[in-house]
């Protein structure tokens, strides 16, 4: 069962094309994550489906609700759509308790009070801050006021959960921990959920499903790994940790040209005689004592080697391009070593240019 | 710099001094006397005190609740709702904080006393009433005119916070579920309620401090409050009962001096609050729908009623020989004979002279000052700072009427040709509004890097060298709103001019007053006019060629 699904969503503000006709489903009880720089449109795309931004065009659908649709105008406002929301400044309301937020939704709902009174208890010790129900936001920390804004969003049930960068106000060990929380929470609950963030290890580990955004485009979706593993473009491929790249010409499926060296590739998405970019991870490279023979070798030289405890970083110069590669600890490079780059055929890419 | 302390320290502590030592001794100023406890024994038993008592609170605490609740409603209108013709109510707010007080009084009178005032005479013939249904010169009617005009300051203070609140607190509501009336009350209103609560002791104190409308409204019908009694005691009495008048002064001061401390500890908190939110966004609009057009049509109705309308009644009352009851026969009786009459009258010219010259010079002389102490307070590190800045913030708790009669007192008694002359009334003025300007050019300082001035020391300059040619040419926009603010201020101002202001002195707030108090309604009314389009020339001047808006005026 689709959950959520918009056709064709447009944002302008004035001149700026803030959101550019992206289409995307989410299946039910799936954690589907926005992943992209900057002012690409994720917090734009993530109020829309709110109803807290007006679509300039396009269609939005909860379950079997159509909540916009520019060409029929339908527009459900925010406060009908029934979805939960936390914000990137959480939005705690700072002359409530932590109770009297968790409770707030209820009330709007009209339930009993000893219903409240449970359904509070029990979304606050969900999130496990039972014990902290009479205090005010100001005496709660930065990891606290995440939670009770999560609880405020899950306790009246709503149909999808959104999440604005809920993290990223939070230090890094702490940012951790939560991470690993709410997707737990998530999948306990088999809420669907929408979740926007510019990190990519955080919208990898967390996810089902990735988006990946750039200039108010939805350039990749998929699976975690599959964006790991196989971007599309080399957009993408930097933006998940690929960070070496080649200009080549494609001779044919298997052959390509760099330079004046012919190389081993795999490459069955371009057509032959095609401009491509090779891409390689830095942890692929691997840096062999010069003058060994064999497919993919390239001559190098070391121009700056970085000892990192785990692995030593070496910038190397290889048939007159930049390369990088994370060797591992024990390797001693000093800067002009004459070494030899090896390319594995199985750990590259071939990209579009 | 330290000539500046003992200037702004003098500036605030001789002359209330003074005071206290005039309400603990016997005989007036022109005389020896002796310590005694019995000014405030006789005060205390004089007749009718505890009436006085009650309506100066009642007075206060009624146009507290009138200018705090209407401010918060165009607060809120203003700065969050998609209202048609917001900019346009936000200048008209600017008109009404200058709309002199005395030319309000005048104009409500004509509006609403019992026999002739337009109100009630176009109410009796549509309801068919035997009797008026208002009169202005009561106790509601003080609180009625009083409220409309001082809810710019309440919006002064309230507006800042409705427009940079944190819009996802109601976004988050929405998203709950709430809609837009519940939103307002349960999370918009109670995030305000800091500036509420200070915007409500400010206007209380105001209120106890109220002269002009107490004084023209309440006074002739017996309704006194602090203020009018203490005018009534030095100014109208024969022989001028300074005994009572001192005693009532140092009570009411140190009313105020208590409700001053409980603001600043108020503001103190919640400016700290703002800070750590840091970001200067401006809060998101709320789309009001169709409810928008009710909104506007309100404001309309509000400004109509407290500008347009008084302002007409002003023209109109301005090209009659006298008012009278309203008529449609009036209308034949039109005449410009006023305004030939106002202008060859002797003192007039004087106090338009004297007023302009106090405004103008008397206003630069003060933003100068205030200019400085921002400086030493807030961008230098020199030990004491903090006190400086303490005294030039004391006279903001100085009720007019006090500061004037304390004035009076402290310069009577030297020896100096400085009572009797315009120099008091500039010195009055100054010591009175330092604290207003200083806190409009301490915007404008917080706000400037200070960078600036730390590359200035850099290349060699010393600090004054530094204030002169870096700090005051940066701080044009801050000093230029300050300066307006003041040059507004002077010329209305009545409280101290009015037990300031001798034979040689006279100025224009003066001048009108004598005017209200001896019935002379054409030249009032032609002065009104004249006053009000010289406010709105320098206004509209001022804010073209500086740019300045009207919320850099802080709060008062
Ligand atoms: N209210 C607005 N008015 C005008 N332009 C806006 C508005 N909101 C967003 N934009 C513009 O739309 C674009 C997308 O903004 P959005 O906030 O969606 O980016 P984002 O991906 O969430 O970025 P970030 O990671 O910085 O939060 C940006 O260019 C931004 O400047
Ligand atoms: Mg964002």
């Amino acid at each position: 069962m689709v959950a959520l699904s918009a056709h064709q969503l447009t944002k302008h503000f004035g001149t700026t094309l803030a959101v550019d006709a992206v289409d995307f489903t989410i299946p039910d009880g799936a954690l589907a994550t926005f992943l992209g720089p900057s002012g690409c449109g994720k917090t734009t795309t993530l109020r829309m489906v709110a109803g807290l931004e007006r679509p300039s065009q396009g269609r939005i659908t909860l379950g079997e609700e159509v909540v916009f649709d520019a060409a029929q105008g339908i527009a459900v406002p925010a406060e009908h759509r029934q979805i939960g929301m936390v914000f990137q400044s959480y939005a705690i309301w700072p002359h409530m308790t932590v109770a009297g937020n968790v409770a707030f939704p209820l009330g709007i709902r009209r339930l009993p009070r000893d219903e409240i009174d449970r359904r509070v208890r029990d979304v606050l010790a969900l999130v496990q801050l039972d014990h902290l129900a009479e205090r005010y936001p100001a005496q709660l920390s930065g990891g606290q006021q995440q939670r009770v804004a999560l609880a405020r969003a899950i306790v009246f049930q709503p149909r999808i959960l959104l999440l604005d960068e809920p993290l990223s106000n939070l230090d890094a060990k702490l940012r951790e921990e939560m991470r690993g929380e709410i997707r737990e929470l998530q999948q306990r609950l088999g809420m669907t959920t929408l979740f926007v963030t510019h990190d990519q290890a955080e919208a990898l580990a967390m996810s089902d499903l990735v988006a990946v955004m750039n200039a108010g485009k939805i350039v990749q979706v998929g699976p975690p790994r599959a964006i790991y593993e196989r971007p599309v473009s080399r957009f993408v491929a930097e933006f998940v940790g690929w960070t070496n790249f080649l200009p080549v010409t494609l001779v044919d499926r298997t052959t390509a040209r760099l330079g004046d060296r012919l190389m081993q590739v795999a490459a069955d998405n371009l057509a032959p005689g095609a401009a491509a970019t090779l891409t390689i991870r830095p942890e692929d490279v691997v840096v062999e004592a010069a003058g060994a023979g064999g497919p993919n070798l390239l001559p190098g030289k070391v121009r700056t080697s970085m000892f990192m405890g785990t692995h030593t970083i070496v910038e190397l110069d290889a048939a007159g391009h930049e390369l990088v590669a994370h060797a591992p600890a024990q390797t001693t490079a000093n800067r002009g070593d004459d070494v030899g780059v090896r390319l594995p055929v199985e750990r590259m890419l071939v990209l579009s240019p | 710099m330290v000539a500046v302390g003992v200037l702004v320290a003098f500036l605030a502590l001789y002359p209330i001094a003074w005071l206290l030592v005039g309400s603990f001794r016997t005989g007036t100023p022109f005389e020896t006397g002796e310590f005694t406890w019995g000014n405030y024994v006789d005060a205390y038993s004089e007749q009718g005190i505890f009436r006085t008592i009650r309506n100066t609170f009642v007075f206060a605490a009624g146009q507290t609740a009138g200018a705090v609740l209407l401010g918060t409603i165009l607060a809120w209108i203003i700065t969050r709702t998609n209202t048609p013709g917001r900019a346009v109510f936000e200048f008209l707010t600017l008109v009404l904080f200058l709309f002199p007080l005395i030319m309000a009084v005048f104009a409500w009178t004509m509006l609403l006393s019992p026999r002739r005032g337009l109100i009630n005479i176009v109410l009796m013939a549509v309801f068919g009433l035997e009797e008026p249904p208002f009169d202005v010169a009561s106790m509601g009617g003080m609180i009625f005119v009083q409220s409309l005009y001082v809810t710019p300051l309440a919006f002064l203070i309230i507006a800042p916070a409705f427009a940079t609140m944190d819009s996802s607190m109601e976004e988050a509501a929405r998203m709950t579920g709430a809609r837009t009336l519940r939103i307002l009350g349960r999370i918009t209103l109670p995030l305000a309620i800091p500036a509420i609560a200070s915007a409500s002791v400010l206007l209380f104190v105001i209120g106890l401090e109220s002269f002009d409308i107490p004084q023209m409204l309440g006074a002739p019908k017996g309704i006194y409050t602090y203020p009018s009694l203490i005018y009534h005691a030095i100014g109208v009495r024969y022989p001028a009962d300074y005994g009572l008048g001192t005693a009532l002064a140092m009570s009411l001061l140190l009313a105020t001096l208590a409700l001053v401390y409980l603001y600043r500890r108020l503001t103190r908190r919640s400016e700290r609050f703002e800070t750590v939110k840091g970001k200067g966004h401006r809060a998101a609009v709320v789309d009001l729908g169709p409810w928008r057009w009710v909104t506007a049509t309100g404001c309309a109705v509000f400004f109509f009623f407290t500008v347009f309308l008084p302002f007409g009644v002003l023209v109109l009352g301005s090209f009659l020989g006298f008012f009278g009851r309203f008529t449609w026969a009036m209308f034949d009786r039109l005449t410009t004979a006023n305004y030939p009459r106002l202008i060859a009258h002797p003192r007039l010219i004087d106090a338009v002279f004297n007023s302009l010259g106090l405004a103008v010079i008397g206003g630069a002389v003060c933003v100068l000052l205030a200019a400085v102490v921002g400086f030493v307070a807030i961008k230098s590190r020199l030990p004491g700072r903090g006190l400086v800045e303490a005294f030039a913030m004391l006279p903001i708790s100085f009720p007019a009427t006090v500061l004037g009669l304390a004035l009076l007192w402290a310069w009577i008694v030297v020896p100096l040709p400085i009572y009797g002359t315009v120099l008091i009334l500039a010195v009055a003025y100054i010591t009175r509004y330092l604290p207003v300007a200083l806190r409009t050019v301490s915007g404008g300082l917080i706000q400037m890097s200070n960078e600036f001035e730390e590359a200035a020391r850099m290349t060699g300059a010393g600090w004054g060298r530094t204030f002169w040619r870096i700090i005051l040419p940066l701080m044009r926009p801050a000093l230029a709103a300050a300066w307006l603010l003041m040059f507004m201020t002077f010329v209305r101002e009545l409280g101290m001019s009015i037990l300031l202001v001798g034979r040689g002195n006279a100025v224009l707030s003066v001048v009108m007053f004598d005017y209200y108090t001896s019935g002379e309604q054409g030249l009032l009314a032609a002065a009104s006019v004249l006053l009000m389009l010289m406010i709105l020339t320098v206004v509209i001047i001022a804010r073209q060629v500086f740019k300045i808006r009207f919320s850099q005026f802080g709060s008062a």
